[in-house]
C-alpha cells in the first residue's frame, strides 16, 4: 500500500501548519458554523420555555429539549475541530 | 452581618491567592522546562490585568448582591441582566460591607478564571495575546455572567420569579468561575490548535510530560488551602448561610478533593498498573472545583461522592480530548475546571439540600440544569467568537521558532533554569 499524502495545505490569516493539516480553528465551515448556530438557539429554547411557560412539566421537557439542541451543537463544534486522520481510517478499513 | 462574620469572611477571601498560587504551580509544572517562567509571568499578568480590568470596567457589569443593575422586564418579570455600577469604582466605599467584601472575591476570583485559559493555551500562546484575551475575560465575559449568578441577577432570581427552587446556586464559583474559565481555555485551545510535534503523521498523540512533578502534586497543596477559602468565602456572601456552617463547607471541600484524588489514583492503577501523578492531580483539583458550586448544601458523604464521579470524568474528558478530539490542553484544564465545574453544578441539583424553611429542593435541579445551559449555550459561543475577532487583531500563537525555542528564551529572552536546562527536541517529531 503506497503512503497517501496529506491533504493539500491551506494558509489563511494566523494558519499553523503539521504535516499539511490547518490548524488554526479553521477546520470545515458549515459544520462549525451550524455548531456555533445551535448552541445559541438552544439557549434561545431553554429561555423562551423558562419566560412564556408556567407548568412545570412543559417547562422541563422544554429546557431538556433545548439542552438536547446544545448538545448537538457542541458535538457539530467539536467535531468541526477535530483533527483530520486519513491515514488512520484507512489502516481501520 | 455581623463584625465577627464580617472577620471571618475577610479571613477566608485572604486564602484566595493560595489558590492562584496553587493554579499556577500546577500549570507551570505540567509543561516542558523550556516555557516556564513565561507560564508563570503570564499567571501573574493574568491576575494583575484582571484586577485592573475589573476595577475598570469589570465591577460596572458585574455589580454585586443588592446592587445597581439593570433590568428588562419579560411576560412581566423582571430580569436582572447586566449590573449598573460606575466604572473605575467611583463612590463605591470599600470598606467591611457585604458589598465591599463581594467586590473584593470578585476582583480575586476573575484572576483565577483568566489563569484557568493559561493552562489550556500553555507553550503556544504568546504573552501579549494571552494578556488581551485576558482583558476580554475580565471587562465583559467573566462579569457578565458573575452578574446574573452572583450579582443578583436572572439566573439567581429564577427560584424567586419561577418558583425554580432558590434560583441558581453556585456558592464558591464551579460555574462562574471554573465553568467559565474552562469554556475560555477550550475556545483558546481551539483557535491555538496543539503544540508543534504534539500530534503525528497519522494523527495519534505524542506524549509531552512535564518538567515538574513536585510543582504540580504541591500547587495541589496549595490549591486546597485556597478553595477552602473560596468555597466558605463564596458561601457566605453568596449563599448567605451562617457562619458557622463554614465548617461544612471546609470538610465537603475537603472530602470532595480527597475523594477525588483517590478515585483517580485507583483507576488509574488498575488500568496502567501504576497510579498516575499528573493526573491524580488533575482530580485533586477535579474535586475541588465540583465542590464549590454545593459546598454549603451537601451533606459530607454527597460531597464525597461528587467528588469521585469529578475525579472520574476528569480522567475519561482528558483521554478523549486529548485522543479522539485533538485538543491538545497541557494542563487538563478544559477537564478539570470545564468538565469538573458544569459537574459541580448539576451535583448541587442532584444531592444538594437546603435548611428547612426555605423554598423546596425539588425543581432545584432545572435550575442548575438552566445554568449549565447558559454555560454551554450562551459563554462559550460568545467567548470563542470575541477570541477569534481578537486572535484578528492580536495574533494569538506564537511562530513556529518560539515553538522550538521555548517561550521563555523567545518573548522573555532568558530561560527559568539557565544553569543546567539544555533544550533538545527529545518529544516527538517537528
Amino acid at each position: 500500500m503506497g503512503h497517501r499524502r496529506p491533504p493539500p495545505a491551506r494558509r489563511r490569516h494566523g494558519a499553523v501548519l503539521f504535516y499539511g493539516y490547518d490548524f488554526d480553528g479553521q477546520g470545515p465551515d458549515e459544520m462549525k458554523l451550524a455548531g456555533f448556530l445551535l448552541l445559541p438557539a438552544g439557549w434561545g429554547i431553554v429561555l423562551s420555555a423558562v419566560a412564556l411557560l408556567s407548568s412545570p412539566t412543559p417547562r422541563a421537557a422544554f429546557v431538556l429539549a433545548g439542552v438536547a439542541v446544545e448538545v448537538l451543537g457542541l458535538i457539530l463544534a467539536v467535531r468541526s475541530h477535530v483533527l483530520p486522520r486519513p491515514e488512520r481510517e484507512r489502516e481501520h478499513s | 452581618m455581623s463584625d465577627a462574620t464580617t472577620a471571618l469572611t475577610l479571613f477566608f477571601i485572604l486564602l484566595v491567592p493560595f489558590a492562584a498560587a496553587g493554579l499556577a504551580l500546577i500549570n507551570c509544572g505540567l509543561i516542558r522546562s523550556r516555557s516556564a517562567a513565561h507560564s508563570l509571568l503570564s499567571a501573574l499578568c493574568a491576575l494583575a490585568i484582571g484586577a485592573v480590568v475589573y476595577l475598570a470596567c469589570g465591577f460596572r457589569f458585574a455589580g454585586y448582591p443588592g446592587g445597581p443593575a439593570y433590568d428588562l422586564f419579560v411576560a412581566g418579570r423582571s430580569w436582572s441582566w447586566i449590573g449598573a455600577g460606575s466604572l473605575f469604582m467611583q463612590g463605591f466605599a470599600l470598606n467591611a460591607s457585604p458589598g465591599s467584601l463581594a467586590v473584593l472575591l470578585e476582583m480575586l476570583s476573575v484572576g483565577l478564571a483568566a489563569m484557568i485559559a493559561l493552562g489550556a493555551g500553555a507553550e503556544r500562546w504568546r504573552l501579549g495575546a494571552a494578556c488581551a484575551a485576558t482583558a476580554l475575560l475580565a471587562g465583559w465575559t467573566w462579569p457578565l455572567f458573575a452578574h446574573w449568578v452572583w450579582g443578583g441577577g436572572w439566573l439567581a432570581q429564577l427560584g424567586v420569579n419561577y418558583g425554580l427552587g432558590r434560583g441558581f446556586v453556585d456558592a464558591g464559583g464551579a460555574g462562574v468561575i471554573q465553568a467559565v474559565g474552562g469554556m475560555t481555555a477550550l475556545s483558546i485551545a481551539w483557535l491555538l490548535g496543539p503544540r508543534r510535534g504534539r500530534y503525528a503523521l497519522h494523527g495519534m498523540p505524542t506524549a509531552i510530560p512535564g518538567h515538574n512533578a513536585v510543582f504540580v502534586l504541591f500547587g495541589c497543596l496549595l490549591a486546597w488551602v485556597g478553595w477552602i477559602g473560596l468555597n466558605c468565602a463564596g458561601a457566605l456572601l453568596f449563599a448567605a448561610v451562617e457562619s458557622g456552617r463554614v465548617v461544612l463547607v471546609a470538610a465537603n471541600t475537603t472530602l470532595a478533593a480527597a475523594s477525588g484524588t483517590l478515585a483517580v489514583v485507583l483507576i488509574t492503577r488498575l488500568r496502567f498498573g501504576k497510579p498516575d501523578a499528573s493526573l491524580s492531580a488533575n482530580g485533586w483539583v477535579g474535586g475541588l472545583v465540583a465542590s464549590s458550586a454545593g459546598c454549603a448544601f451537601m451533606t459530607p458523604i454527597a460531597s464525597a461522592v461528587t467528588g469521585v464521579i469529578a475525579g472520574t470524568l476528569v480522567i475519561f474528558s482528558v483521554e478523549l480530548l486529548e485522543l479522539r478530539l485533538s485538543v491538545d490542553d497541557p494542563a487538563g484544564a478544559i477537564s478539570v475546571h470545564g468538565v469538573g465545574g458544569i459537574w459541580g453544578v448539576i451535583a448541587l441539583g442532584m444531592f444538594g439540600h437546603f435548611p428547612p424553611g426555605g423554598p423546596g429542593d425539588s425543581s432545584q435541579w432545572l435550575a442548575q440544569l438552566i445554568g449549565v445551559a447558559t454555560l454551554v449555550g450562551f459563554v462559550l459561543p460568545m467567548t470563542y467568537g470575541l477570541n477569534r475577532l481578537l486572535n484578528r487583531v492580536v495574533r494569538f500563537r506564537v511562530a513556529g521558532e518560539g515553538e522550538r525555542q521555548g517561550l521563555d528564551l523567545f518573548e522573555l529572552g532568558a530561560g527559568a533554569y539557565p544553569d543546567f536546562v539544555t533544550h533538545r527536541d527529545e518529544f516527538g517529531q517537528r
